[in-house]
């Protein structure tokens, strides 16, 4: 059955109220939370001060997300509203998250910049904010699957492995943005790169949650294997087979494996990290920019 | 109680769109937002092709999805069944589009004439009621009902395939129409349980 796009034509419809604006927001959610945990987990495990990614994790939610999410909106002045309805709304929820993300990591941070605070990173309400920031953030980043998981009439998105892999590439990208900030803010690259291993193993499962969603998704229903052939063969498919799979997944996947095997000195394997990073970032827009875009509803008949 | 609901004989559809323009001229709604629309599908080969005519609108489900991806609560469910959007609460975020598995939504991108920038006597009249950045959708002529009046597309329908009433009316012509002929609705297995049905 092929996809059309006549208003008057009985068949399969593609989605089209869901686009670049509310990919960017997913994206930026996704990797925001991911950079401020990703960042905890350095500070914590690897004692290495890391307040760049805690600060870029906040802002890329608190900021890019929200404002992409905003100019999404046809109304924008009613942006409140949006949070008002958490007991039944993923979108509600996600806000809310997002909101008590961003001011739980500001409250764990700000003692940094405001020294007469009665708490700090490490002492009295610190540790307690820092354990809500990671918590919410958690939250943010499963939101972004759930709102298009919890859609019936869209079996592309309708699959509970959807939070899953999209957990799994928020995580990804944000140890990518971290190799990114590390290089950014002239941080000592020895205890960051025992990252690598966590990114390979990222990737790697970022790869087998992409091809057992779309095999899935290919023998479900009639509309799922539509959208699974667009990323394949459709017109979908240069952007999903070039940027998400080979840029995205396969090149970040073998600049890292060069890194964690080829021993190469500091400098070059932060350089290689960097550019594997940079590309898992494009590759992690383009896999929320075509999931969206493949969101094909089910045929009425 | 009350549950009003469609049933739409598909025997005697001829997609003559009167229901279409019906729909239009009594919501005033701008180009390219249809709260109802006749989709057809040509199938099979001569000499047995046939042609599929379906009417779409608003389902008014018992249970709507679009209700529960709503963030803003401006899509609302009322005691009679009818699903409405109040819009002075819409945000325009969308979620009801893409959560309706009938399509049966529509976002005002603008407030445009259908006549160029300026518009009709007519649009500056029924304009008044939209708004743009809203989402829209069938509210089955409320103000129509409400006087005692079907929905217009049920009013214009030349071959009556349109029937409009209490579904929990046992003698009403929904109700008896239901008993009495095979009948499905679209997408049932979604358990939406749309109050719009098909014979």
């Amino acid at each position: 059955m092929a996809i059309n796009t006549a208003t008057f034509e009985l068949g399969i419809r593609r989605q089209k109220a869901w686009g670049g604006l509310i990919a960017l927001a997913l994206f930026l959610a996704g990797i925001g939370a991911g950079l401020f945990l990703v960042a905890a987990f350095v500070e914590r495990r690897l004692a290495a001060p890391f307040n760049l990614g805690l600060i870029g994790g906040i802002l890329l939610v608190g900021v890019g997300s929200s404002l992409a999410f905003i100019l999404d909106l046809g109304r924008k002045d009613r942006f409140w509203r949006v949070m008002l309805r958490p007991l039944r709304s993923w979108i509600s929820r996600g806000v809310i998250l997002i909101m008590a993300f961003t001011v739980f990591g500001i409250l764990y941070l700000a003692p940094e910049l405001l020294t007469w605070l009665p708490w700090s990173k490490d002492r009295g309400l610190g540790p307690v904010f820092l354990t809500a920031a990671v918590l919410s953030a958690c939250g943010v980043i499963m939101y972004s699957g759930f709102v298009l998981s919890y859609s019936p009439s869209i079996s592309f998105w309708n699959t509970a492995l959807l939070p899953v892999l999209v957990a799994v590439y928020a995580l990804m990208g944000a140890v990518g943005a971290t190799y990114i900030l590390q290089l950014a803010g002239g941080i000592n690259t020895a205890n960051l790169q025992s990252l690598e291993l966590l990114e390979i193993w990222l990737i790697i499962a970022s790869l087998v949650l992409v091809a057992i969603y779309l095999l899935t998704m290919y023998y479900s229903s009639t509309a799922a294997r539509e959208a699974a052939l667009l990323l394949l063969k459709g017109n979908l498919a240069p952007l999903f087979l070039g940027g998400v799979v080979l840029g995205g997944l396969a090149l970040p996947l073998v600049l890292s494996l060069i890194v964690y095997s080829a021993g190469l000195d500091p400098a070059a394997s932060s350089a290689v990290l960097v550019i594997g990073g940079i590309c898992e970032l494009a590759g992690g827009f383009a896999f929320r920019y075509v999931l969206l875009k493949a969101g094909v509803y089910n045929p009425l008949y | 109680m009350t549950r009003l609901g469609m049933v739409i004989d598909l025997k005697l559809c001829i997609a003559c769109n009167a229901c279409t323009v019906a729909c239009k001229a009594e919501n005033g709604t701008p180009p390219d937002v249809f709260w109802g629309r006749v989709l057809e599908r040509e199938e099979g080969k001569y000499p047995t092709a046939r042609r599929i005519m379906i009417p779409v609108l608003c389902n008014h489900c018992q249970d709507p999805p679009c209700l529960r991806a709503c963030p803003t609560g401006a899509t609302i469910q009322r005691e009679d069944g009818i699903v409405d959007v109040d819009y002075d609460n819409c945000a325009g975020c969308k979620a009801c589009i893409t959560a309706c598995p009938y399509d049966a939504r529509a976002f005002v991108e603008n407030l445009k004439g259908y006549f160029g920038d300026s518009l009709t006597p007519y649009e500056q009249v029924s304009y008044r009621k939209h708004q743009k950045g809203v989402v829209e959708k069938c509210n089955f002529c409320t103000d129509r009902v409400h006087a005692g009046l079907p929905p217009a597309c049920v009013q214009v329908c030349p071959t009556s395939c349109r029937q409009f009433g209490d579904l929990d009316d046992p003698e009403s012509v929904v109700s008896r129409l239901l008993r009495n002929r095979n009948h499905f609705q679209l997408l049932s297995s979604l358990g939406t349980k749309p109050s719009v049905y098909y014979l």
